[in-house]
């Protein structure tokens, strides 16, 4: 498989993008303490002083916050809990999914269409309704509330919530391709010569799931990316939100700086400094991009595994090549009677 | 006739399982008492949803206690007329765009579904930024506010927000009716068809067309998760008063429920009505 993908240009784009983007993140936090470089105020050309938030391509890259705050180094800090947030649901999406499947497919016989149909609505349904109607009471509260769970707790929780929502459509995904593998004759030969269920799993059936997971996996990593995304927006924050009561309203803040809360506290200012809250969302954008370039380079490189590298193409004789037809070639052996038939 | 009573059958169970499984996922609020587990809570709550459901008529919305019907409804029609307007507009689109396309020469259209692929990747959180940004310039540029920006009131804005659910759901079959047509293609009667003399156009029209549009249908599900995924970030962006804010505004495990059935049966039919009615041949190609 990698001599395939080592040659994709896309993937290598892809994965490079996403590997400095964690490096980076994780060595803000460990070489800077996860500090974010700060201007409160600086001067122009003319000596006048001048305020954030910053436009873009000034003094910063992307522009600062109203606090002045560099939005690259923002970004570059959080990046770490938001992409080891969605590698760790995707990932466990798989784990879970991987179990269960095996379960119902090995185990469930007749039941399989009606226990299919329990989890049908998962089909149909917006995940982000339905993850934000179950998050919004934990997640959310004060900013005095010491009662509140630690971060941790709400950060595992979330992860929890996020992964089992789609467990059941991992599971039958995987459990139909299953299914369609328990059909094949090897694995029939196999049972009939005496291998147990543990053998057909270890021996025949993951390895053959194994370039199906890995494409799936991917999947989850950019729908988990985009539930974030939105459940940012509705002010649902990684890890948390905590709400600021004083007399302009309510203000919420998210506990870390990972990137869906950004989004969502920055959207406000959409209206005036436009570009603050479409830094978070370029990120995003980014990191989905990504995402897809690898899921293709894979994609691409396990069709390429299926079909051999070098097609030989069938050379057909052309009617030129051919030996023309002597006079002597063919004979008429008694041309009269062909003649009067 | 046996048959068709014994399928008949079968799928009203699985309409019970799905509304059972609806029950036990509205109820999962009862299920987590501040970060902790609580089995027996949980069951008592699936009870009390599933008694309210029994007297529908009792449930009420919001700390001003108003009966959840017929208002439902109405926030449920709301959502139903943009998502069906999107719908047709973006298959519409996508079939015109497509028709062109199968014209262009392979190495054009690599290009083209690469294109397509970084479309998509783009979030639809952007792409409604963007809408919003940009009619909000052309009202500072022009003067003209060509549409509403998002609803106040009892203001209902639709506009904007069919187009920007129209773009993402377009590529989306731009994409599809590309894989579709292609494979379509390869298949034998065609090659039989062209064998015979028709032209690719009499074959397109008579033949390949109406095949792929009927298994557009087999992507049912697959298209309407997507589309409502997108517009209940949507509802949200443009305080377009639909189901799904509904939903967002009143967190009860009763209106969750009930906003789910509403949208989830209609679906459920469709697919039903469409295994039964869908010819065989159709069914088992793919």
């Amino acid at each position: 498989m990698w001599r395939f993908l080592i040659r994709d240009k896309k993937f290598i784009i892809g994965l490079l993008f996403l590997v400095t983007l964690v490096a980076l993140s994780i060595g803000n936090t460990i070489f800077n303490d996860g500090e974010i470089r700060k201007v409160i105020l600086s001067y122009d050309e003319d000596g006048m002083v001048q305020v954030p938030p910053y436009p873009p391509f000034s003094d910063f890259i992307l522009g600062s916050d109203q606090n002045g705050r560099d939005l690259l180094h923002v970004v570059i800090e959080g990046a770490k809990w938001t992409i080891g947030a969605t590698v760790v649901i995707a990932l466990a999406r798989i784990v879970f999914g991987l179990i269960f499947a095996m379960i119902i497919s090995f185990f469930v016989k007749k039941g399989y269409d009606y226990l299919e149909s329990w989890f049908d609505s998962f089909s149909i349904l917006p995940m982000t309704m339905i993850a934000y109607f179950l998050l919004a009471n934990v997640l959310v509260f004060d900013s005095g509330d010491t009662s509140a769970p630690s971060f941790s707790v709400r950060l595992s929780f979330e992860i929890l919530i996020l992964t089992i929502l789609a467990v059941p459509t991992v599971s039958f995904y995987i459990a139909n391709e299953t299914k369609r593998l328990l059909r094949e004759e090897y694995v029939q030969t196999s049972r009939m010569l005496g291998g147990n269920t543990k053998h057909v799993i270890i021996k025949h059936i993951i390895p053959q799931l194994f370039p199906v997971l890995i494409i799936v996996f991917m999947q989850q990593f950019v729908q988990t990316l985009i539930l974030l995304a939105h459940l940012g927006v509705l002010k649902l924050f990684l890890g948390g939100t905590v709400v600021f009561t004083d007399l302009n309203g309510k203000e919420f803040y998210t506990a870390s700086h990972e990137w869906s809360g950004m989004l969502g506290l920055y959207y406000q200012q959409l209206m005036a400094y436009p570009w603050i809250p479409f830094v978070p969302m370029l990120f995003f954008a980014l990191t989905i991009i990504a995402g897809n370039f690898i899921l293709s380079g894979i994609q691409k490189a396990y069709e390429g595994i299926r079909k051999p590298v070098s097609k030989v193409k069938k050379k057909i004789p052309a009617l030129d090549d051919m030996p023309a037809a002597k006079k002597d070639s063919f004979v008429f052996v008694e041309r009269k009677d062909s003649m009067s038939i | 006739m046996q048959r068709a009573v014994i399928e008949g059958f079968q799928s009203l169970l699985k309409l019970a399982l799905a509304v059972f499984g609806i029950i036990c996922l509205g109820s999962l609020p009862g299920l987590f008492n501040h970060l902790t587990v609580n089995v027996p809570q949980y069951i008592q709550t699936i009870q009390d949803v599933a008694a309210k459901l029994a007297h529908p008529a009792s449930i009420t919305y919001s700390t001003t206690v108003r009966p959840l019907f017929p208002e439902i409804f109405i926030r449920f029609k709301e959502s139903l007329i943009i998502f069906s307007c999107s719908l047709f507009f973006s298959i519409t689109l996508a079939i015109i765009v497509v028709y062109y396309l199968i014209r262009l020469s392979e190495r054009r259209l690599n290009q083209v579904r690469q294109l397509i692929a970084f479309f998509e990747s783009i979030p639809d959180i952007l792409i409604i930024l963007g809408l919003q940004l940009f009619v909000v310039w052309l009202f500072q540029v022009t003067g003209v506010l060509f549409v509403k920006v998002a609803g106040i009131g009892d203001n209902t804005v639709r506009a904007l927000p069919m187009i920007a659910l129209s773009i993402p759901t377009t590529l989306m079959f731009i994409k599809l009716l590309l894989v579709r047509f292609e494979e379509e293609f390869r298949r034998d009667y065609v090659l039989l068809a062209e064998a015979k003399g028709l032209s690719r156009v009499a074959v397109f029209y008579r033949h390949v067309f109406i095949n792929v549009l009927f298994s557009l249908f087999f992507f049912t599900k697959t298209t309407i998760w997507f589309m409502l995924s997108n517009l209940y970030i949507i509802e949200y962006f443009f305080n377009s008063l639909g189901i799904f804010l509904f939903v967002k505004e009143n967190p009860t495990s009763e209106i969750f429920v009930v906003s789910l059935l509403l949208i989830y049966i209609p679906v459920f039919l469709f697919i039903q009505a469409f295994q039964l009615f869908a010819p065989d041949a159709l069914k088992e190609r793919t």
